[in-house]
């Protein structure tokens, strides 16, 4: 019995004792996740040093909080504390039995008692749980600061790496450090900037200042262009040992370091070019005709946009004048009237010309095109515009009418009259009364209506409309009486006469009825008495007819000159024992041409893939072949550099009689493959199998009983 | 029963009685019992020896079955397959079966891509069930011009089996460069096409690969070879100057090729002009300046106007000797002579058009407009090959065979407008193919064929060797001489084998002078279109011998054999030796 109470006790201590060392753990582990996770990421730890971290703060925590030495005392004060039924006597039970006196002794066995029945202290949890969720807030927060940092990583890297060419950099044997000053020309508006790498990327008319220094002291340093020319650099100390230069750069290429004879490896220029400017213009459209009646304005709407920025933009507008050979020409500079100082990319235009302003009259026309010039200097055109006011004393001339019209009644003359009556209305329109004004406004309507009928009648149309003489249709006549054609004959409507279709082709149809729109739209504005607007549609309507007329002309074709009739029998009867017969002869030997190189050194390339050995001849063409890739290289140094160099060391290798690396040579190849054009095809000669004297006897055989 | 079978049993039956008795009957009744079991077996035995008695070979038991594994073979499937039998089959790998250990089953469960023709003739018969693997993605059929002409098209064509759900990018690379590719969807079998025109000189390997976004599932080599063209020599004849004749004589010039031409100017007065010729002139048309000319180009006019001697040299060369001619329609035509007479020219009924789309019959198929105006088409006819026509078909240029020779009558004259509007390669696909398919074929005296299409390193490989010359041929591989043998039934025709021992470009195959190179695969090479190959063999086989053992009835059992008189013999003797000895000894 008082083992069991005592093991209890016991038991109670140890898990005690426990839980502490779990929150310890548990808690060490939040800590040394936290920092190991600060360190790895600011100084690159690696995450293993978090092992022996782990085991410090263990240490130190157990150090520091010593509650995990429960003695049994203390189990005995927690009990009395937390159970109120062991009436603070559980240090009784570890007391020795036979020291008790008797009152101790009954307290005991009560005690012992209760202490079976005592529920497990849920006490010791509670540390393990403020330990829990210390490690998981260190967790959360090491996400967060991970998370934080990965995005920041991801914006800074896509600057860094413009940057990686500068900070990494490769420099030559015998180099101890390089910095290349670029000074972009002043139209980039960019500032200078300083790189630490030979390869060169930039801007046409660049000047590059180059200062090397050397570990040793050097006789001669020298920069080899383009595998040709050589410029020496100055030095710039007594000891020989940094030296510079200046050069514009405007051409790409590649050059090398030569440093007392030690060539390094090449490394490339390569030139950015400013384009020129690009216009576009949204809008007016290419032509644009401006009717009458219509506001004689052109809306210009254009955009500009140069790689490093505008400096102006001018309208170039030349009127013309006249007909015929009395065409003058007025040409004339128009600004946007926008500020181009501030030499932006992009600017976005807007110009409205009035047209009168420029001295055009109905019949000008107006051709215009934009000039934009970059800070460049570079000058960029856009097409010609053309804008024309119709002339409308032109549309009233008679001239086309004297000539021969074919199949065409002369209808002209109204739509004319109507629009010079209309003119004449407007005119009076101060002093006629209202009344008269409206119904001579009316009347025109009237004929505008008739003269639509009639073109009308051209298409087949309704000939005419019953409206008007509703009142005297001849209904009454007795002799009528009970007669339905005659009064289906008023009533209705003659829609496709037949008869009325006459035999006009689709096309000048087609144009008819959009003169016939123009008409009912004139007809419209002149009945609701506004004469100044039915205008612009009747001049409309008189200008397809105009146009109508004009393509209608008949023309003759000139006639030739006639020529006497051959002698036959005098033909190619000359004397002729005199002339000499022209006898050209030539051997024109198929010139071999530089691609023919490239071909061939591609398979000498595969052959050597294989590891087979080459001859001096074949090494000759890949010598050749490396000359050719050596000027495209100084074209397009970016694509080519390094097949040049991958082609000199598979040269370098066969003269040392290595086998050249696979790489290199997969390069060169790709170069050649891509510098290579198509072979244009030949006619070859078939190879025939080999004859069988069996089917050749018998094909002499055929042959031999075939009549000729 | 035969009459025989009872005429000897009863004869048995009879003696058999008789000598019973005779021992039944004998006073030393001592070891009767023996005596008689020895006549009994003696009289059995005797006609045994008389009967036609046969047995079903001992080991053929019907219904005994075995699986064979081949390559791809897939152990789920063999699984399921024992589970379906209900029993457990042996399992034999391909060598055993080959050793002739399957003698003893009566049908074989092939699983896998199946053996291939040589393996397949090694089973001699015997019942085949076939569980093909199925290929779940690879190329499983291909075929490429291995010997290109320079300038001309590598076509690749082949088919792709793509079982994967996503889609598979085949890719042709040659020196490090994508030339062409081709995707093939998820779930699908495709037919693909690639093609490229090569720039190198002489061999090279280009690679096909079937991508994967990043993953390459097969990689193959294609080894091809470019070929230079060799020059065909051009004889020009033309009733008057023209640019048509003008711009081919430069174009095959400039070129190196021989190019003779002889144009009237005048009356009796001609234009001669020798190019890359030396000293040949054109002043009369012998039979030994012919003999030097692949082809003549000339028009109907100029033809006419020649000498009958030289018309007939000319009919010569061409029916005897196989000179090609081409002829240019003319105003004058005339279907009389015997080059116009098979081409009958129609003109275009109604509105001419102002361009002609021309379609070129060439060995790749070439479209080209060209513009022309009263196009004259040739009628067509029995014999005649179209070399060009447009797009409704009617024949622009035919060719006929002549005797030995081809004749082909061209109806255009404005072929230069190609080379002046800069559409250079159509001018040349026109002119390459006219001149390529109508002049002198080359006489060659031998070839050279392999008979595989892909031959693999470590398995033989069957050449052809074919010529016209009567010496004991001679052929030489990777400079090592092959031993050939005649082909029975065309004299021309020998035939040796070879092992190549590693795979890649080859020495080549030297023969009398000439050399062809050849490509020899690695054997993991090409893997799914030799297991295609393998699979189709297989189906056949096992499809003919089900049919051939359906025909003979006797399905799953092997065929009976007369059992040995010796076996019968023996015990005759013996039992007639103790009969004989008993009376004597005891």
């Amino acid at each position: 019995m008082l083992d069991s109470s005592l093991h209890i006790i016991r038991s109670i201590q140890r898990r005690w004792t426990l839980a502490i060392f779990v929150s310890h753990v548990i808690l060490s582990t939040g800590i040394t996740l936290l920092f190991t996770y600060l360190l790895h990421q600011f100084v690159g730890v690696s995450f293993w040093y978090g092992i022996p971290f782990l085991l410090a703060v263990f240490l130190i925590l157990c150090y520091v909080d010593d509650s995990w030495r429960v003695k049994e005392e203390d189990v005995a004060r927690f009990l009395n504390r937390s159970y109120p039924p062991l009436e603070e006597s559980s240090e009784l039970l570890l007391k020795d039995p036979t020291s008790l006196n008797l009152l101790e002794q009954l307290q005991v066995n009560k005690t012992r008692e209760a202490i079976q029945h005592i529920s497990q202290p849920s006490l010791f949890n509670k540390k393990i749980k403020v330990s829990l969720i210390t490690l998981v807030s260190t967790v959360i927060i090491c996400l967060l600061l991970s998370f934080l940092f990965n995005n920041f990583q991801r914006r800074a890297s896509s600057t860094v790496v413009v940057n990686s060419d500068k900070i990494m950099t490769k420099l030559p044997v015998g180099v101890s450090a390089a910095s290349i000053r670029v000074t972009p020309p002043a139209y980039t508006q960019k500032r200078a900037y300083e790189q630490t790498t030979f390869d060169l990327h930039v801007e046409e008319g660049a000047a590059i200042h180059w200062r090397v220094s050397t570990i040793v002291p050097v006789k001669n340093l020298q920069f080899i262009y383009n595998d040709s020319s050589a410029v020496s650099l100055h030095p710039v100390n007594g000891e020989h040992t940094v030296w510079q230069m200046d050069k514009l750069v405007s051409h790409p290429g590649f050059y090398q370091l030569k440093i007392d004879g030690t060539v390094s490896e090449l490394y490339k220029i390569e030139i950015v070019k400013d384009f020129a400017p690009v216009i576009t213009i949204h809008s007016p459209k290419p032509t644009t005709v401006i009717d009458y009646g219509e506001p004689a304005l052109v809306n210009l709407h254009a955009g500009v946009t140069d790689d490093y920025g505008v400096k102006d933009v001018s309208i170039n507008a030349t009127v013309a004048k006249g007909s015929g050979e009395g065409v003058k020409f007025k040409q004339q500079k128009l600004s946007f009237g926008t500020s181009f100082n501030s030499q932006q990319l992009q600017y976005q235009l807007q110009k409205i010309i009035g047209l009168p302003a420029l001295g055009m009259e109905p019949g000008d026309e107006l051709y215009f095109y934009i000039t934009a010039i970059d800070n460049h200097a570079q000058e960029k055109r856009s097409d010609i515009f053309i804008v024309s006011i119709t002339d409308t004393a032109r549309l009233m001339s008679m001239d086309g009418l004297l000539n021969g019209v074919n199949l065409k009644p002369d209808y002209f003359r109204s739509q004319r009259q109507i629009i010079l009556d209309a003119e004449q209305l407007l005119r009076e329109k101060d002093t006629a009364s209202a009344e008269n004004f409206k119904n001579r406004s009316n009347n025109l309507g009237i004929d505008q209506k008739l003269l639509r009928l009639r073109y009308g009648k051209f298409l087949g149309e309704e000939a005419s409309s019953n409206e008007d003489n509703v009142g005297d249709n001849g209904l009454g006549n007795p002799a009528d009486f009970g007669n339905a054609g005659v009064i289906l004959d008023a009533f209705t409507d003659h829609h496709d006469n037949a008869e009325d279709a006459t035999f006009l082709d689709p096309e000048t149809k087609k144009q008819l009825k959009a003169v016939l729109t123009e008409m009912w739209s004139s007809e419209l504005q002149l009945r609701i008495f506004k004469p100044q607007d039915a205008l612009p549609y009747a001049y409309k309507a008189l200008r397809l007819l105009k146009a109508l007329q004009q393509s209608s002309r008949a023309y003759v074709a000139k006639t030739s000159i006639k020529t006497a009739p051959i002698k036959l029998e005098k033909r190619l009867t000359g004397k002729l024992e005199k002339i000499i017969e022209p006898v050209t002869r030539a051997n024109i030997s198929a010139a071999v041409k530089p691609v023919e190189e490239l071909r061939d050194a591609l398979r000498i390339l595969e052959q050597l893939k294989t590891g087979s050995s080459i001859d001096e001849r074949s090494i000759h063409t890949l010598r050749l072949a490396g000359v050719q890739i050596n000027n495209y290289a100084v074209r397009e140094p970016g694509m080519y550099l390094k097949p040049l160099e991958a082609t000199k060391r598979i040269l370098q290798a066969l003269s040392d009689k290595h086998s050249p690396t696979f790489a290199d040579i997969l390069l060169s190849q790709k170069a050649l493959q891509k510098m290579a054009d198509e072979p244009a095809l030949l006619p070859s000669k078939k190879r025939a199998t080999p004859s069988l004297s069996l089917s050749e006897q018998y094909f002499r055989n055929l042959n031999k009983n075939k009549p000729n | 029963m035969s009459a025989w079978n009872m005429i000897v049993i009863s004869m048995g039956v009879i003696l058999l009685v008789f000598l019973c008795r005779k021992e039944f009957i004998r006073a030393n009744k001592a070891r009767l019992g023996w005596r008689m079991l020895a006549s009994v077996i003696a009289v059995v035995c005797l006609v045994c020896m008389g009967l036609p008695i046969t047995f079903t070979p001992p080991g053929i038991v019907s219904g005994n079955k075995a699986i064979v594994l081949t390559e791809g073979a897939d152990a789920d499937s063999i699984q399921q397959f024992n589970k379906a039998q209900k029993q457990k089959l042996v399992v034999y790998q391909m060598d055993d079966l080959l050793r002739g250990e399957h003698m003893e089953y009566d049908s074989l469960h092939v699983f896998g891509y199946g053996l291939s023709d040589d393996e397949l003739q090694m089973l001699k018969g015997s019942k085949l069930v076939f569980h093909p693997a199925k290929i779940i993605s690879g190329i499983t059929t291909i075929d490429w011009n291995r010997n290109i002409e320079k300038g001309k098209e590598l076509l690749l064509q082949g088919t792709y089996t793509n079982q994967n759900s996503f889609s598979v990018v085949l890719v042709l690379n040659g020196f490090n460069t994508i030339l062409d590719s081709f995707t093939v969807l998820p779930k699908k079998e495709m037919d693909f096409r690639l093609h490229t025109i090569p720039k190198q000189n002489g061999k090279a390997v280009y690679t096909l690969s079937a991508l994967h976004e990043k993953d390459t599932l097969e990689k193959e080599p294609i080894p091809i070879e470019v070929i230079a063209a060799s020059p065909i020599k051009v004889l020009m004849l033309a009733a008057s100057p023209d640019f048509e004749n003008r711009f081919v004589k430069d174009w095959l010039s400039k070129n190196g090729y021989t190019v003779v031409s002889k144009t009237a100017i005048s009356a009796n007065k001609f234009d001669k002009t020798s190019l890359n010729a030396g000293s040949v002139s054109p002043d009369r048309f012998t039979a030994n300046l012919l003999d030097s000319f692949d082809v003549l180009l000339s028009d109907e006019n100029a033809l006419l106007s020649l000498s009958k001697p030289e018309q007939e040299n000319i009919y010569n060369q061409v029916t005897r000797k196989g000179m090609g001619m081409i002829i240019r329609s003319d105003t004058i035509h005339s279907s009389k002579e015997w080059f116009t007479a098979p081409f009958q020219l129609y003109t275009w009924q109604g509105k001419q058009p102002t361009h002609l789309s021309i379609h070129m019959m060439n060995d790749e198929m070439h479209h080209a407009v060209l513009p022309v105006e009263q196009p004259l088409f040739i009628r067509s006819k029995n014999g005649m090959q179209p070399l060009a026509t447009d797009s409704a078909g009617n024949i622009i240029v035919g060719m006929i065979a002549e005797g030995e020779g081809k004749i082909s009558f061209n109806t255009l004259y404005n072929t230069y407008n190609w080379l002046l509007a800069g559409n250079a390669s159509n001018y040349y696909a026109f002119w390459s193919g006219l001149l390529q398919k109508t002049a002198r074929k080359k006489k060659s005296e031998t070839s050279i064929e392999t008979l595989l299409s892909l031959p693999v390193e470590q398995q033989p490989v069957s050449i052809i060797y074919g010529t016209s010359s009567v010496v004991s041929p001679f052929l030489e591989i990777n400079e090592k001489k092959i031993a050939l043998s005649q082909n029975e039934h065309l004299s021309d025709r020998w035939q040796g084998t070879y092992w190549p021992t590693k795979p890649g470009w080859q020495l080549g195959i030297n023969a009398h002078g000439i050399n062809k190179n050849w490509y020899v695969y690695d054997k993991d090479e090409w893997k799914y279109v030799t297991a295609h190959k393998k699979t189709r063999a297989t189906k056949q086989y096992a499809q003919n011998t089900d049919k051939n053992i359906k025909n003979e009835g006797i399905e799953g059992k092997g065929s009976p054999a007369a059992v040995p008189w010796v076996y019968f013999f023996l015990p005759f003797i013996i039992c007639c030796g103790f009969l004989w000895m008993e009376r004597k000894i005891f």
